[in-house]
């Protein structure tokens, strides 16, 4: 049924438009994953440190913190690019494409991270930390040297979720002018009545993300 | 080395400590016993500044704790080493690794930290096992682990929170052993909290029991428990172990030296008992016991009763049940016989 005229038809768009469109999703989601995990872990340490079980509580910075967290969480991602698109222009210079999507798509995941660190880090047990505290182990010590390094397992498992999460955001991105695989399943499949380059998006992105999981799973399982 | 006078702490509403006052002498093992919630813990706390205190004044080594600041307060409690009830040791590090943690937060050298664990592995009496995991251990394992990382910092003092609570009786006549040991040679004083009054006896030379967050009774624990204030009583009196499946009897024994009898009861049969002595030391009755045991063990304890010629009495069945007044309540015959005379 599909002969070879389907296949050699297939390769074309894959080669084309699909492949580089791969390319262009990793590039964004490690930009934007690396870089949200860094400022996220930053606002997790704080988020830790000024909290109220925290170990220098201060009810006034944890608010204005947990304030910014929640406020940008609050937004959907695709009202969050359009939203800030002209910040992005100032900053990337430029509100179409690729790179102008790691911006927002930081800005979004940061505080999701942050919430995933923080939580992980709230489970290390009180007493370890009293523990810590008893041999005169530093408030910067204790959280790197012991909540992060007993919490590495639970940071990798949310990792990974928020990668699957904002891998979906990517997509979406794609719909307001952001390039990658979401982009291609939208404007050459969707809007160009498309099936092949649609489905064959939407079979990437599946691989996408049980490759996400599968390795998530095996880094989660060695760091135990 | 450790003065503490009149301190008091609340939680909001909640008083803790009301007015504690407390001596603690250089070079010996200090039992603090009291239930829980009874301030022994916070008491603990304060000792090495993990918690301040409203008013009064502690001094620790010549130190007020309170007029440290965090910075001083941090190589303060290099001073002070602590363990815990669930040992707090960090899952994903080795032994090796864990009892190297406070080194490495001093900054100190790789080869002294080196040189130092290993030198602790040998006191704790684990080498073998430097490698491993703490999932990987015993439970005393894990808080001989702990006591390794308390001392890594060369301590004067070492807090103890409930420190043997957590582990089976035999493990924690180990970790007494272990603390006794550190104690005589090292010539670390020791803190230990309990509410375990067999093992405060055993382990410590002075104590004081805490009701209400003050000191009801203080003094050797030789002095404690033969007064038999009420303080102490009231806290046995919480350990009972007696339920209702049990049977008590009063057991006089006949002659003299049988003093091997009633310990060799439990030790012989290999089943759980309760065994206390005559809670009245005034009486002349010193040779009687009262015990309680399983009705499933009925036979074999009247049978070795018998053979070893002693009188048995019938007694109140609800004698040491919880709420009513008992002296002593052993549960685990293997660490400690009560004995007549030591009540």
């Amino acid at each position: 049924m599909l002969g070879d005229g389907y296949s050699s038809y297939w390769w074309r768009f894959f080669e084309n438009i699909i492949l580089p469109s791969i390319w262009a999703t990793l590039r964004m989601l490690s930009a934007s994953m690396i870089l949200s995990f860094i400022l996220g872990f930053i606002l997790a340490y704080f988020l830790i440190l000024y909290g109220p079980q925290g170990l220098k509580p201060d009810k006034r910075r944890y608010k204005i913190l947990d304030f910014i967290v929640n406020s940008v969480r609050s937004f959907p991602i695709i009202i969050l690019i359009v939203a800030i698109s002209p910040l992005t222009r100032i900053i990337v210079g430029t509100s179409i494409g690729e790179k102008a999507a790691i911006f927002p798509l930081t800005l979004a995941a940061a505080p999701f991270m942050a919430r995933i660190i923080e939580n992980s880090l709230k489970s290390v047990d009180r007493q370890l930390i009293e523990a810590a505290r008893s041999f005169g182990a530093s408030d910067y010590q204790i959280i790197m040297k012991v909540m992060v390094k007993e919490s590495v397992p639970m940071i990798v498992a949310g990792t990974t979720l928020s990668t699957i999460t904002f891998l979906s955001a990517t997509t979406m991105a794609g719909a307001v002018g952001g390039g990658g695989i979401g982009a291609v399943a939208l404007n050459y499949g969707y809007q160009s009545f498309n099936n092949t380059v649609l489905y064959t998006s939407v079979l990437i992105l599946f691989i996408m993300v049980l490759v996400i999981q599968w390795a998530g799973d095996w880094l989660y399982k060695r760091m135990q | 080395m450790i003065k503490a006078s009149d301190i008091i702490k609340s939680y909001g509403e909640t008083s803790v400590l009301s007015g504690l006052s407390l001596d603690i002498e250089r070079g010996g093992i200090y039992g603090i016993a009291g239930r829980s919630g009874a301030g022994k813990s916070t008491l603990l706390r304060c000792l090495n500044g993990l918690e301040g205190y409203d008013s009064g004044s502690l001094i620790v080594d010549g130190v007020d704790v309170k007029n440290l600041s965090s910075k001083e307060l941090r190589s303060f409690r290099k001073n002070i080493g602590m363990i815990f009830q669930h040992f707090s040791l960090l899952e994903r590090l080795t032994v090796y690794e864990n009892i190297a943690l406070p080194l490495r937060c001093w900054k100190y050298k790789q080869s002294y930290i080196d040189k130092r664990v290993r030198e602790l592995t040998e006191v704790i009496g684990i080498p073998d096992k430097i490698n491993h995991k703490p999932r990987e251990l015993s439970g005393g394992q894990k808080q001989r682990v702990a006591i390794g990382r308390a001392l890594a910092m060369e301590p004067d003092i070492l807090l103890c929170d409930e420190a043997t609570s957590a582990l089976d009786p035999r493990t924690a006549k180990t970790i007494i052993s272990l603390l006794k040991e550190i104690n005589s040679q090292l010539g670390i004083t020791i803190v230990f909290v309990s509410h375990q009054m067999q093992v405060i006896k055993e382990l410590c030379n002075d104590m004081a029991i805490i009701e209400h967050g003050r000191v009801a009774v203080a003094g050797s624990v030789d002095e404690v428990f033969s007064n038999q204030h009420a303080a102490l009583t009231n806290l046995t009196g919480e350990d009972s172990f007696v339920t209702d499946d049990m049977t008590t009897i009063k057991v006089k024994l006949n002659g003299y030296d049988n003093g091997a009898i009633i310990p060799g009861l439990a030790a012989e049969l290999g089943i759980d008992l309760i065994i206390r002595g005559n809670k009245d030391l005034t009486s002349d009755n010193l040779n009687e016991y009262i015990i309680s045991y399983s009705e499933k063990n009925k036979e074999e304890v009247i049978g070795y009763l018998l053979a070893h010629d002693v009188v048995i009495e019938k007694y109140d069945n609800d004698y040491g049940k919880k709420g009513s007044i008992q002296s002593d309540a052993v549960y685990d015959p293997d660490i400690i016989m009560t004995q007549p005379g030591t009540v």
